[in-house]
């Protein structure tokens, strides 16, 4: 018996398809606006200055952006919350 | 026994007493052992996915690469973060896969999508061998720090052994839970050697963090922008790294197993969102790491700068805490690491080889005989290879991230199966070896490994494209093995 349940995860169990379907296009754009800019923008602020804070501007840019990834996530949590409750509410009704 | 090693020693023996209590009552099973039960709230996964992220060379390489390489070292602290914003969408779907069938490590995710045991089994095979050099990284980084913290006086060798032998009894007896509860220790003393050098020493030095960096930019101005002390690693290859070690970050087996442990898919979204603030400490190190080129310019072994400028700076207790701290953030990630590479092995390696005639205690017997078995080869490679770590980590990275296609495809691409898969992961690990085994790392400015990952990706969507225009869409394959 307990083997059984160690194998449930082998081939057997056929190819599985998983959709991520619970994600809104709202939290994706949320979640890509610190990406781009912890990525695509480094090359445009790769100077000292302005120095902020006391901070060469390169590190302050992504010192700022690494402190606000949370804030752009903790978005994409709450629509992604709200979309999840919007489609089991259809669900079962 | 001098001061300094003192402290280091008790750090150590407490930290392993607390792993071999943290197993908790009850008879150790696999499922236990490897993914806590799948019981871990964010508490728990949050002190794991941090045990995994500071490692050694968070603490030494960052430090080291802030003073010799200067604004290059930046990337870590952007990496992680994407790391973290791939994970929000990653990881949910991928947990809930594994919660409905039971899946323990990362072959087993490839297998249960794929259906297919050759991917499986390439997957372990990579898993290993990316996983090895990086354990064998922790523990040269650990005998480092207690040969610099006892002067000498305990050889780099003897602490190497005796530390990971301790670091093997809680992983033997406890599991994953035995490291989360070691993580605890980890990260408390981590975090307060770390925020105490990180605001002390440039105050020490300079009056304070903001007049250290005005006299960084005076004397190195050019240390403080791409491509920093280096020559080859400008903005491209900043850009090219981080988005490499961002999409690998998951990849790796231990972390990407990591999250199986959480109880339920909403945990990793909230550890996804708070996770980038833990990288903070990250911004000391460097601070660390620019005083000491300040201070003391010149060091023969950059990854030293760190313990070197507190020995000089701090009274021994305090020194031997920082080398304590040190020495449970190398063996913690290697637990982990030790915990991953043995499942994986006696899980996807093993257990297909006896053609599934192994039960469950059985197996749990496999994985803590494979855990000694892969300790003993890393622990011989950190004694008798100790050479060229930086080049087996950047290789065991460059590697591990060939996996994202064939992870990310599965979670959200329905068609994708395995044989496309098979030759992106073929052909992108092909194109990193090639380049770094003929010295074009970095190539054209981008990262090797990253070129890697772009070549794997385009096979794998070409052959995607390819296969499916034979097939008779939505068909699948069933396994072919008898």
């Amino acid at each position: 018996m307990l083997r059984t349940r160690i194998v449930s995860g082998s081939p057997r169990a056929g190819i599985i398809v998983i959709v991520a379907g619970d994600v809104p296009r709202g939290a994706l754009v949320s979640a890509l606006i610190p990406a781009l800019a912890l990525v695509a923008g480094l090359p445009f602020v790769n100077r000292i200055e302005p120095v902020v804070l006391g901070l060469p501007f390169l590190l302050f840019w992504i010192l700022g952006w690494v402190l606000l990834t949370p804030v752009f996530l903790a978005v994409a949590y709450v629509l992604a919350r709200a979309a999840a409750a919007r489609a089991a509410g259809g669900a079962g009704r | 026994m001098t001061t300094p090693l003192l402290v280091i020693v008790a750090f150590v023996l407490v930290a392993a007493a607390v792993g071999v209590v943290g197993r908790g009552r009850g008879e150790m099973n696999i499922e236990r052992w490897a993914v806590g039960g799948r019981r871990f709230g964010v508490v728990l996964v949050w002190l794991l996915t941090a045990g995994e992220i500071y490692t050694t060379f968070t603490f030494l390489g960052a430090s080291g690469w802030a003073y010799s390489r200067g604004a290059p070292a930046f990337y870590i602290l952007a990496y992680g973060t994407i790391g973290y914003i791939i994970s929000f969408f990653l990881l949910p779907p991928v947990w809930r896969m594994a919660k409905r069938l039971g899946l323990h490590t990362q072959p087993d995710f490839f297998l249960a999508r794929y259906d297919s045991p050759a991917l499986a089994t390439l997957v372990v095979v990579i898993g290993v061998v990316s996983i090895v050099p990086y354990l064998q990284l922790q523990l040269a980084g650990l005998g480092m720090i207690v040969e610099i913290a006892s002067a000498g006086a305990v050889s780099s060798s003897v602490a190497i052994v005796v530390a990971f032998a301790v670091t093997c009894v809680f992983v033997y007896t406890s599991g994953i839970k035995g490291i989360a509860w070691v993580s605890i220790i980890k990260d408390v003393a981590m975090i307060v050697a770390v925020a105490v050098i990180g605001i002390g020493l440039p105050a020490m030095y300079f009056g304070g963090v903001g007049k250290m960096l005005a006299e960084l930019i005076r004397q190195h101005p050019a240390h403080l922008t791409f491509p920093g002390g280096t020559t080859t690693m400008g903005a491209g290859w900043v850009v090219s790294t981080v988005l490499l070690t961002g999409m690998g970050f998951y990849c790796w087996p231990h972390t990407f197993a990591s999250a199986f442990s959480a109880k339920d898919d909403r945990t990793l979204r909230r550890n996804a969102v708070i996770m980038p603030l833990y990288q903070l400490p990250v911004l000391l190190v460097f601070f660390v790491g620019f005083t000491a080129l300040l201070v003391m310019p010149g060091l023969a072994n950059p990854d030293t700068a760190l313990l070197a400028l507190v020995n000089r700076s701090y009274p021994g207790w305090f020194a031997g805490f920082v080398g304590g701290a040190g020495a449970v953030t190398a063996m913690v990630p290697a637990a982990m690491l030790l915990l991953g590479a043995s499942t994986l092995v006696a899980k996807n390696l093993y257990r297909p080889l006896r053609r599934g005639a192994v039960s469950e205690q059985h197996l749990m017997r496999a994985s803590r005989g494979f855990m000694l078995v892969i300790a003993v080869t890393a622990l011989a490679l950190a004694l008798w290879s100790p050479h060229e770590l930086v080049k087996l980590l950047i290789f065991g990275y460059d590697g591990i991230a060939q996996l994202f296609p064939g992870i990310a495809l599965g979670v959200f691409v329905r068609r994708a199966t395995a044989r496309p898969v098979i030759l992106g992961l073929v052909a992108g690990f092909a194109v990193v070896v090639g380049l770094i085994w003929s010295g074009n790392d970095p190539f054209l400015g981008l990262n090797a490994g990253f070129v890697g990952l772009a070549v794997n990706a385009a096979v794998t969507l070409v052959a995607m494209a390819v296969g499916s225009a034979g097939e008779p869409a939505g068909a699948h394959v069933p396994g072919t093995q008898c």
